[in-house]
C-alpha cells in the first residue's frame, strides 16, 4: 500500500513541489514505493531523482492497493491519470488564481487558469477525500459543490531557509535604508503597483527606505516593464526588481530586509508569509482571501489600502518604535511556533481514514 | 449609513495586547494627513499610480493600446546631468568629487552615444505606434465587413438575435 501524489508540474522552489516533497518524505516512511508524478515537459531535470515521469505511473502505481493524491492548481494532462484511476482518490485543492487578473498581460496564462477552473468544477464528487491547504480555499471547494472539505494547511518545508545566505547579497544590509521586502512570482493579483506606490510615498517623505522585489516575471514580462515605466515616471531611485533567485540568495533577502511588504490581492496560503515570520521580520500585510488566516492575529494587517500616505506612516512607524516592532514580531513567533508544532504524520493519518496507506 | 460624527473605519487591524490599537491608528493618520496635505507630490503621485494602474485595463487589446501610451512617455531616457549624492559623510565627499569629475570626462563622448539612442527609441516607439493604430483601423474594418455580411448572408437569424442583444445588460 503506498500513497502516490500527482502534481502538474515540479520546480526547485516552487511551492506545491515543495509540499509534495515533504509529504513523500512520510508517505516514503510508510512505504517506500511512495512517488510523486509529473508530466514530463513540466518537470525540472534538476528533480528527476525524486520525481517520477508521468509515463511510469501505471508501471508502478497500482489501484487494488494504493492512494493517490491530486495537487489541484491549474489545468493539466496529468488530470487524466487521476480520471483513469480506479483506486482511492483524494484531491488538494491549492486554490487557482482568478483569470481575470491575467486577461490583459498573459492571456495565455489567463485561459490555463480559465480550463483549469472548468476542470476544478468537472472534478467535483469524484474523489473519496478532498483537503484544502487554507479554510479560504476549502470554503471556494464546498461553494462549488464538493461538499466537506478538510483543511491540510499548507506544509512549508523550513528546513531550506537554513541555508547560508549568499554573502553578495549581504550589500544590501548597508544600514543606510530600511529594506522592505516582497517575494512572489510576478502575477499582477500581487498588486506590484501598491508597492511601488507605498516605495512612492516613502521617498517622498524622505524616510530612507529600499524596496527590494524577488520573484520571477516569466511570462508577464509586459507587466514587469510597465511596473519599471512606473516607477521610472514616479522617479524612485530605491525600487530594486531583483528577479528569481536561488534559495541561498533568497536567505540572503529575507535575512537583509528590515519589514516583509504584502499588497496582493488574492492568496490561497501565502508561503512567504511564514518565511518572512522565520526570519523575524515585521510583517504588514493586505487583509485578502487566506493571508488573515496565515497570519492568525499576527503581523499588521492592513484593511484598506487607498492611501499609501498612510501605510508609509505605519512602516515608518515599525522602523522607529522599538516597542511596537518587537510587541508585532514577538506575536509573530507565536504564530510560528504553533505552525510548526503541528504533528503532520497524525494529521495525514487522520485525514486518510481508511484510504490504504 | 454612518453618522457624520463616526470614526472612521479602522485601517490597521492590530492584534496587541499592550498596543493601543486606536491611538496609534489615530497619529498615523494625522502624520499622513500632514504629509499628503504638505506634498505638492500627493496629487502627482495618484495621478502617475492612476495612469499606470492596470485595474483600468480589461483585456489583451486594450493592453496593448494601454502600453503602447506608456511606451511613448518612457522611451526617452534622461541623459542629463544629476545631483551626485553620498551618504557615506566625510568619505563621501572625494568620492562625490570623483564621480563628478568621471561624469563630466565621459559626457562628450556618452552624450551623442545616448542622444543617438534616444532618437532611435523615438522612432520605434513611433513606428511600434503607428502599425499598432493600422492594425485597430484594420480590425475595425474588418469587424464591421463581417457583420454587414452576416447581415446580409443570415437576415432572419440576425433578426432573430435582436431581442436577446438588447436584453443582454452591458
Amino acid at each position: 500500500m503506498a500513497v502516490h501524489q500527482l502534481v502538474a508540474g515540479a520546480r526547485l522552489g516552487d511551492a506545491i513541489t515543495n509540499e509534495a516533497l515533504a509529504l513523500a518524505r512520510i508517505f516514503r516512511e510508510w512505504s517506500p514505493q511512495a512517488s510523486i508524478f509529473c508530466p514530463s515537459k513540466t518537470l525540472d531535470p534538476k528533480l528527476h531523482a525524486k520525481v517520477m515521469p508521468a509515463e511510469t505511473f501505471d508501471q508502478i502505481a497500482d489501484p487494488a492497493k494504493d492512494t493517490i493524491i491530486l495537487h489541484l492548481s491549474i489545468g493539466s494532462s496529468i488530470h487524466e491519470l487521476y480520471r483513469n484511476w480506479s483506486g482511492a482518490r483524494v484531491i488538494l485543492y491549492h486554490n487557482i488564481t482568478p483569470p481575470g487578473w491575467f486577461s490583459a498581460v498573459a492571456p495565455a496564462t489567463a485561459q490555463l487558469l480559465r480550463s483549469g477552473l472548468e476542470e476544478v468544477r468537472q472534478l467535483a464528487g469524484t474523489a473519496h477525500r478532498v483537503w484544502a491547504d487554507s479554510r479560504f480555499n476549502a470554503n471556494e471547494l464546498e461553494a462549488l459543490g464538493y461538499g466537506p472539505v478538510e483543511v491540510l494547511p499548507l506544509v512549508i518545508p523550513l528546513d531550506h531557509l537554513e541555508l547560508p545566505p549568499a554573502p553578495h547579497i549581504r550589500a544590501v544590509a548597508d544600514g543606510s535604508r530600511a529594506n522592505l521586502l516582497f517575494v512572489g512570482r510576478g502575477a499582477p493579483n500581487k498588486r506590484f503597483e501598491d508597492l511601488i506606490r507605498i516605495q512612492a510615498a516613502l521617498e517622498r517623505m524622505e524616510f530612507p527606505t529600499r524596496l527590494l522585489l524577488v520573484g520571477s516575471f516569466g511570462g508577464t514580462e509586459l507587466y514587469a516593464s510597465l511596473l519599471q515605466g512606473m516607477a521610472k515616471e514616479l522617479g524612485l531611485r530605491h525600487c530594486h526588481f531583483e528577479g528569481p533567485r536561488p534559495q541561498a540568495e533568497l536567505n540572503a533577502y529575507y535575512t537583509a530586509a528590515d519589514l516583509f511588504l504584502c499588497m496582493s490581492e488574492h492568496e490561497g496560503f501565502c508561503a512567504p508569509l511564514i518565511e518572512a515570520m522565520v526570519f523575524d521580520l515585521p510583517i504588514v500585510a493586505f487583509d485578502a482571501c487566506a493571508v488573515p488566516e496565515t497570519l492568525a492575529g499576527s503581523g499588521v494587517l492592513v484593511k484598506e489600502k487607498d492611501n499609501p500616505w498612510l501605510i508609509a506612516e505605519m512602516i515608518r512607524e515599525l522602523q522607529e518604535n522599538p516597542t511596537l516592532n518587537q510587541a508585532v514580531r514577538d506575536r509573530q513567533r507565536r504564530r510560528l511556533s504553533e505552525y510548526q508544532k503541528r504533528d503532520l504524520t497524525a494529521e495525514l493519518n487522520a485525514l486518510l481514514g481508511d484510504l490504504p496507506h | 449609513m454612518s453618522t457624520p460624527d463616526a470614526p472612521p473605519a479602522r485601517v490597521f487591524d492590530v492584534q496587541l495586547p499592550d498596543v493601543n490599537a486606536d491611538a496609534l491608528e489615530q497619529r498615523l493618520r494625522e502624520r499622513a494627513a500632514a504629509r499628503a496635505g504638505l506634498s505638492a507630490g500627493g496629487t502627482e503621485l495618484d495621478e502617475i499610480v492612476r495612469k499606470f494602474d492596470l485595474k483600468s485595463v480589461r483585456n489583451e487589446e486594450e493592453f496593448l493600446r494601454f502600453f503602447m501610451d506608456r511606451l511613448q512617455e518612457l522611451h526617452q531616457v534622461d541623459i542629463n546631468d544629476f545631483p551626485i549624492q553620498s551618504h557615506r559623510g566625510l568619505v563621501g565627499r572625494p568620492i562625490r568629487l570623483l564621480k563628478s569629475t568621471l561624469w563630466k570626462l565621459l559626457k562628450f563622448y556618452t552624450y551623442r552615444l545616448f542622444s543617438q539612442q534616444n532618437q532611435i527609441n523615438a522612432q520605434l516607439a513611433a513606428a511600434l505606434d503607428a502599425l499598432l493604430r493600422k492594425s485597430e483601423d484594420r480590425i475595425r474594418k474588418l469587424e464591421a465587413r463581417i457583420a454587414e455580411l452576416e447581415g446580409e448572408t443570415h437576415p432572419a437569424a440576425n433578426k432573430a438575435k435582436q431581442p436577446e442583444q438588447a436584453n443582454g445588460g452591458d
